[in-house]
C-alpha cells in the first residue's frame, strides 16, 4: 500500500512488511484449553516516511500486533520483515542492532517510565545500552538535545516522572524512543491517556517530528478522528483480522465494511451537523471462541446470511489500494436499506 | 430539584496549606434535565460529583457551600441519613464497571441487594423487579442472565447492570461519572441511547461528567465547563459548542481532533497543561494559557458575566461568532 | 512548525521529597519509636566496649546472683559478672549472627526467586516447589537437624539460619519481580535492546527494593528469635561466645537462685523482635497503597 499522504515522499520499497502474522494464545490447561486468536493471519506494509493507522476496539489485537512488530512477543505464525530482514529469524546480535531502528511509545505515560529514575536517566538509557563510547558529557548533551526536540526544558532532566504531568511524561517517552535515531516508531495508543488539550500538542509534535526526522509511524488507536488526522493509510481491525484497509480518503469517504460503518456512526457528530445514520450492532455475550464463518457476523446487521455464518471472507480489493474482508461490502445507505429489509 | 451553591471542597495536606480542588461551584438540576459537566484533569469535576454523594475520600471535605435535594440540605447529614439518600435519591454510575461489581456474586444478587437496601420487598418480588430492570436497561434474556456472574458479561453489559443498580430505587438524580470512557465506541453509543430513554421515561435529572465535549454536546441539554475548580462557562449545550464565550472553551473546542479536522494543518493546541489544585495561578486560573490575557487577568479572579445567553467567568469574553 | 510549547512544572522538586518512603514511615509513631529503639540496640551492642559498665570477664565472687541494684542494673550472674555487660556483649553476637544470616538469606533468596521468575517454565516451577517443601518444615526443627548434621558454632549458625530463611525470601522475591515484569517500563527497556541482566539489575531491582527491605526486617526479627531458641537448647552459639539465647539458657538453669537472671535476656530478645516486627509491618503498610 503506497501512502497517499501528501506530506511524505515514499521511495518504493516499504520499510516493514508483515506477512500472514498470527498470534494465538492458549487458555486453560496444556492440551485442553481454548485458543484465543489475538492476531490472525494479518498482512500489511508500512511505507517509508508515512504513517499507517491501525484502528480497532478492545480485543481487536492491534496492541498485540504492535508488540509483535517490535519483537516484544513471538508470533505463532507469519513473518515480519524490517527493511528486508526477518525480525524473528535473526541472531540475537542482529536483533540487538535492529532494535535501534524500531521503538515504541506506550499508552500510559507513567507506567512506561521507571518511577525511580530521573528523566535524564530514562532518556539516556538507550544510549548507555548501545553507544558505549559516548562520554558522560556527550550523553548529557544528547539528552538535552532530545528534550528540546520534544518540547521540554533542560530543567526537566532532573525531575522524576511523578513530578511531571501526563503530557510531559509522554514527551519523555517520545524522547527516549528517538534517542537512537530509529526509523520506525510505533505509537500504541500514545495519546489516549492524556487530556484533550494535551492530545493536540502531542499530535502536533508527532507530525512535526515525522517531517523533520523522516520517521515511519505505526499509529495504533481506537479513536477514528485521531487516526484520520495522523495517518495517510488506515487499517481497521476486528478480533484479530484486518477487515478494511485503504487510504484515508477512501476509508472515510467511501467505507465499505459494516464494522467501519458502525464505528463511524458511533462518533458523536460535530455540533450543528446531522448525526450519521445509525448502524445498529447486535450485542453479543463476551466469548473467547471465534464464531464460524465471518468473525463479525454475530454483531453484523447483515449477519444472518448463510454465507456469512459459514465462510470467512478474505481481504479483497474493491478499489485501488482499498480492500475489504466482507461478503457484502457496500455503502452506508445501502447497508441501512439492507438491514432494514431484515 | 438538586441545587448546589458555592460548593468548596478542601483537601488537607500534611504540613502544608490545604488545597481546594473545587472552589465555589454552583449549579442546579431539574427533573428530566440533562446536565453536562465537562473538564480535563484537575478541573474538579469528579470531586464535585463525589461530594454530592457524600463520598469524598478521607482527607477531603466540603469546606463550605450547600447542596439541596428537593429543598433538603445534604451537607450536614449524618452518615446514616446519607446512606439512605444515596441510591434512594441520588445515585452514581462510575467509569469502570469491572471494579464496581463484585466478581463473586451473581449479577442478580447484586441488583436485588440494591433493591432491598432501599425498599421493603420480599425476595420473590425483588427478583422479579431485578429482571424487569435488567430488561429495561437493554440486557438481552434477563431471566436467564440474572444468575450469571460479572465476568460472563461484556463491558457494555456490565455497565448496563451498574445503571440498573443505580436506578432501582427510583432516584431523583443520576450522576454518570465518565460512564462510557472505558467502553468501546460502538458500545458507548448504545449505552448513551439507553440512558436517554431511561431519563425521559423516568424523568430523571442526569449529571453527565466527562472530558468528552462532543459526547456532552450530543447528550446534554446544558453544559458547564469546569477549569481550575470553577465553572468557567455555562449554557445550552449546542450553543456552547458552536459559539463559546470563554477563551478556554473556545480553545478547547479548537483543539479537539474531530472527524472534520483539516488534515493538512497543525491543530491549534493550547500551550501548557491544566493546572493541578496545588499549583493554581493567581487571578483567573486560565490566564497563563490564554491567548487573550491582560494584566488584569493575573491580578483579579473574574466574576460571572452573562454573555450571549451563556454565563462565563472572564474579564474579556470572546466576542463575535467563532469563524 | 511545532506549536507545542513546553510547560515548566512549577515547583517541581518540593512536593516529591515529602512523599518518600522514609518520611512517611517516620510519621507513624510506632514506626519512629521502633526505628529509634533498633538504632539504640545496634549502637550499644556494637559499641559494647564503650557502653558496658564493667568488663565482661570481671568476676566478683562476693556478689553472686545479685538482684538488680544501682551498681548492677541487671544484677549479676553465677560468677558475679555484671549481667548488663554480658547482655550487651551477647547482643553483639546475636545481632551479628542475625544480620549476617539475614543478608545471606536475602541475597540467596533474591537470586533464587529472581531466577525462578525469569525462567518461568519448568525450571521456575521446580525451584518454587523446592522452596515450598522447605517452608513446610518447622523452622526450629529443621534448624536442629542442620545443626546435628553440621555442628554448632557461630559461623555454622550464620549459614544454617541463612539457609533456613532463604526459601521464604525466594518466594517473595519471585512474586515481586513478576509484578515488575508485567510493567510497561520493563517492556520499554526490552524494546531498547538492553540485555537481560542489565535490565534486571538496573531497572527492575531498584523497584523491588522497597518490598524486599520490608521483608528483610521481618526476617531479621525471626532470625533473632530462632537463634535465641537454638542457643537456648545449647545447639546454637557455643561458649566462650555468648548470645542472648545462651544467657537466657543460663538464666533459666539458675532460676531458683535468681529470679531476675533470665528476665533481662528474655526482655531484650522480646524487645528486639517486637520492634523489628513493628518496623517491618509499618514498612509494608507504608508501601502498600504505593503512592509514587
Amino acid at each position: 500500500m503506497i501512502s497517499t499522504d501528501p506530506v511524505t515522499i515514499s521511495d518504493g520499497a516499504p520499510l516493514v512488511v508483515v506477512e500472514g502474522l498470527s498470534r494465538h494464545f492458549r487458555l486453560g490447561g496444556r492440551s485442553s484449553g481454548r485458543i484465543v486468536r489475538a492476531v490472525d493471519d494479518v498482512s500489511l506494509e508500512l511505507a517509508r516516511g508515512a504513517t499507517l493507522g491501525l484502528v480497532g476496539e478492545s480485543g481487536s489485537g492491534k496492541s498485540t500486533l504492535a508488540r509483535l512488530l517490535l519483537h516484544l512477543d513471538r508470533p505463532t505464525a507469519g513473518r515480519v520483515l524490517f527493511d528486508g530482514t526477518d525480525v524473528f529469524a535473526t541472531s540475537s546480535r542482529e536483533l540487538r542492532r535492529l532494535r535501534r531502528e524500531m521503538q515504541i511509545v506506550f499508552q500510559d505515560p507513567y507506567a512506561s517510565l521507571n518511577k525511580r529514575k530521573t528523566v535524564e536517566q530514562i532518556v539516556s538509557f538507550p544510549l548507555l545500552v548501545h553507544e558505549r563510547t559516548l562520554t558522560r558529557r556527550e550523553r548529557g548533551a544528547r539528552v538535552l538535545e532530545l528534550l528540546a526536540l520534544v518540547g521540554l526544558r533542560p530543567e526537566h532532566a532532573a525531575a522524576y516522572p511523578r513530578q511531571l504531568s501526563g503530557g510531559q511524561c509522554q514527551r519523555v517517552s517520545i524522547a527516549r524512543a528517538l534517542a537512537l535515531n530509529p526509523r520506525l516508531v510505533v505509537l500504541d495508543e500514545a495519546v489516549s491517556a492524556v487530556d484533550v488539550s494535551i492530545q493536540a500538542q502531542i499530535l502536533n509534535l508527532l507530525r512535526d517530528l515525522q517531517q523533520r526526522l523522516a520517521l515511519t509511524y505505526l499509529f495504533v488507536t481506537h479513536d477514528l478522528a485521531v487516526v484520520r488526522y495522523m495517518a495517510g493509510t488506515i487499517a481497521v481491525m476486528y478480533l484479530g483480522r484486518i477487515v478494511e484497509t485503504g487510504p484515508r480518503e477512501a476509508l472515510f469517504g467511501e467505507p465499505r465494511h459494516p464494522y467501519t460503518h458502525a464505528l463511524l456512526a458511533s462518533i458523536p457528530p460535530p455540533p450543528g451537523s446531522q448525526p450519521p445514520a445509525e448502524v445498529v450492532l447486535r450485542e453479543t455475550a463476551a466469548s473467547d471462541t471465534l464464531p464460524p464463518g465471518c468473525r463479525f457476523h454475530p454483531r453484523c446487521p447483515l449477519g444472518e446470511r448463510s454465507v456469512c455464518q459459514t465462510v470467512d471472507p478474505p481481504l479483497q480489493p474493491v478499489a485501488a489500494g482499498h480492500s475489504v474482508a466482507c461478503h457484502f461490502p457496500q455503502s452506508a445507505e445501502s447497508l441501512l436499506a439492507e438491514a432494514g429489509r431484515g | 430539584m438538586l441545587e448546589v451553591r458555592d460548593l468548596v471542597v478542601e483537601i488537607t495536606v500534611h504540613r502544608r496549606a490545604p488545597i481546594r480542588p473545587v472552589r465555589g461551584v454552583s449549579f442546579e438540576v431539574r427533573s428530566g434535565q440533562r446536565l453536562g459537566i465537562v473538564g480535563e484533569s484537575g478541573s474538579g469535576k469528579s470531586l464535585t460529583a463525589l461530594s454530592l454523594m457524600g463520598l469524598l475520600p478521607p482527607r477531603a471535605r466540603i469546606a463550605s457551600g450547600e447542596v439541596y435535594l428537593r429543598g433538603r440540605e445534604l451537607t450536614g447529614l449524618s452518615e446514616r441519613e446519607l446512606a439512605h439518600v444515596r441510591g434512594g435519591q441520588i445515585s452514581t454510575v462510575y467509569q469502570d464497571p469491572m471494579s464496581s461489581l463484585n466478581p463473586l456474586q451473581t449479577v442478580g444478587h447484586q441488583v436485588i441487594e440494591a433493591i432491598c437496601a432501599h425498599e421493603d420487598v420480599g425476595r420473590r418480588e425483588a427478583r422479579d423487579r431485578a429482571i424487569a430492570l435488567l430488561r429495561d436497561v437493554g440486557l438481552p434474556e434477563p431471566e436467564r442472565r440474572v444468575d450469571d456472574h460479572p465476568h460472563e458479561f461484556s463491558g457494555g453489559m456490565r455497565q448496563r447492570v451498574m445503571i440498573a443498580m443505580a436506578i432501582c430505587a427510583n432516584p431523583d438524580v443520576l450522576i454518570a461519572d465518565e460512564p462510557t470512557t472505558a467502553l468501546d465506541v460502538t458500545t458507548q453509543a448504545r449505552i448513551m441511547e439507553m440512558l436517554e430513554r431511561l431519563v425521559d421515561e423516568r424523568r430523571l435529572g442526569v449529571i453527565l461528567i466527562t472530558h468528552d465535549l462532543g459526547l456532552a454536546a450530543a447528550f446534554c441539554d446544558d453544559i458547564h465547563v469546569m477549569y481550575g475548580g470553577r465553572i468557567v462557562e455555562s449554557g445550552r449545550a449546542a450553543s456552547v459548542l458552536r459559539e463559546p464565550v470563554h477563551p478556554y472553551s473556545e480553545a478547547l473546542i479548537e483543539s479537539i481532533c474531530g472527524l472534520d479536522r483539516d488534515v493538512d494543518r497543525p491543530i491549534a493546541a493550547i500551550s501548557g497543561h491544566p493546572p493541578l489544585p496545588n499549583e493554581l495561578p493567581s487571578g483567573c486560573p486560565f490566564h497563563p494559557r490564554c491567548g487573550y490575557a491582560h494584566d488584569l487577568c493575573a491580578r483579579e479572579a473574574p466574576r460571572p458575566l452573562e454573555v450571549r445567553g451563556h454565563l462565563a467567568e472572564c474579564h474579556f469574553p470572546v466576542g463575535g461568532a467563532r469563524s | 512548525m511545532s506549536s507545542a510549547t513546553p510547560a515548566v512544572h512549577a515547583d517541581a522538586a518540593a512536593p516529591a521529597r515529602a512523599d518518600s518512603v522514609g518520611r512517611r514511615l517516620l510519621r507513624r509513631p510506632a514506626a519512629a519509636v521502633s526505628a529509634a529503639v533498633i538504632l539504640i540496640l545496634i549502637v550499644v551492642t556494637v559499641g559494647a566496649s564503650l557502653f558496658a559498665p564493667y568488663s565482661p570477664t570481671a568476676a566478683n565472687y562476693d556478689l553472686l546472683f545479685a538482684p538488680p541494684s544501682w551498681a548492677h542494673l541487671f544484677g549479676t550472674d553465677e560468677l558475679g559478672r555484671d549481667l548488663l555487660t554480658r547482655v550487651l556483649y551477647g547482643g553483639r553476637t546475636s545481632l551479628l549472627v542475625a544480620f549476617a544470616a539475614t543478608t545471606f538469606a536475602m541475597v540467596a533468596g533474591v537470586a533464587w526467586g529472581f531466577t525462578a521468575a525469569l525462567r518461568e517454565g519448568w525450571i521456575g516451577e521446580i525451584l518454587m516447589r523446592v522452596a515450598d517443601m522447605l517452608m513446610a518444615m518447622p523452622v526450629v526443627l529443621l534448624g536442629l537437624v542442620l545443626v546435628a548434621a553440621f555442628g554448632a558454632s557461630t559461623l555454622s549458625m550464620i549459614i544454617i539460619l541463612g539457609v533456613l530463611f532463604t526459601p521464604a525470601t525466594a518466594r517473595i522475591a519471585r512474586s515481586t519481580l513478576l509484578v515488575e515484569l508485567r510493567s510497561e517500563y520493563y517492556l520499554a527497556a526490552v524494546s531498547v535492546g538492553a540485555s537481560g541482566l542489565r535490565i534486571v539489575a538496573r531497572e527492575l531491582l531498584p523497584n523491588t527494593l522497597p518490598v524486599l527491605t520490608a521483608r528483610g526486617t521481618l526476617v531479621l526479627a525471626e532470625v533473632i528469635f530462632v537463634e535465641a531458641s537454638l542457643s537456648f537448647v545449647g545447639l546454637g552459639v557455643q561458649p566462650p561466645d555468648t548470645s542472648w539465647g545462651t544467657l537466657l539458657q543460663q538464666g533459666y538453669s539458675n532460676l531458683y537462685r535468681s529470679y531476675s537472671y533470665p528476665i533481662f535476656p528474655g526482655l531484650v530478645i522480646l524487645l528486639a523482635v517486637l520492634v523489628l516486627n513493628t518496623l517491618g509491618d509499618n514498612l509494608q503498610k507504608v508501601m502498600d497503597p504505593s503512592r509514587s
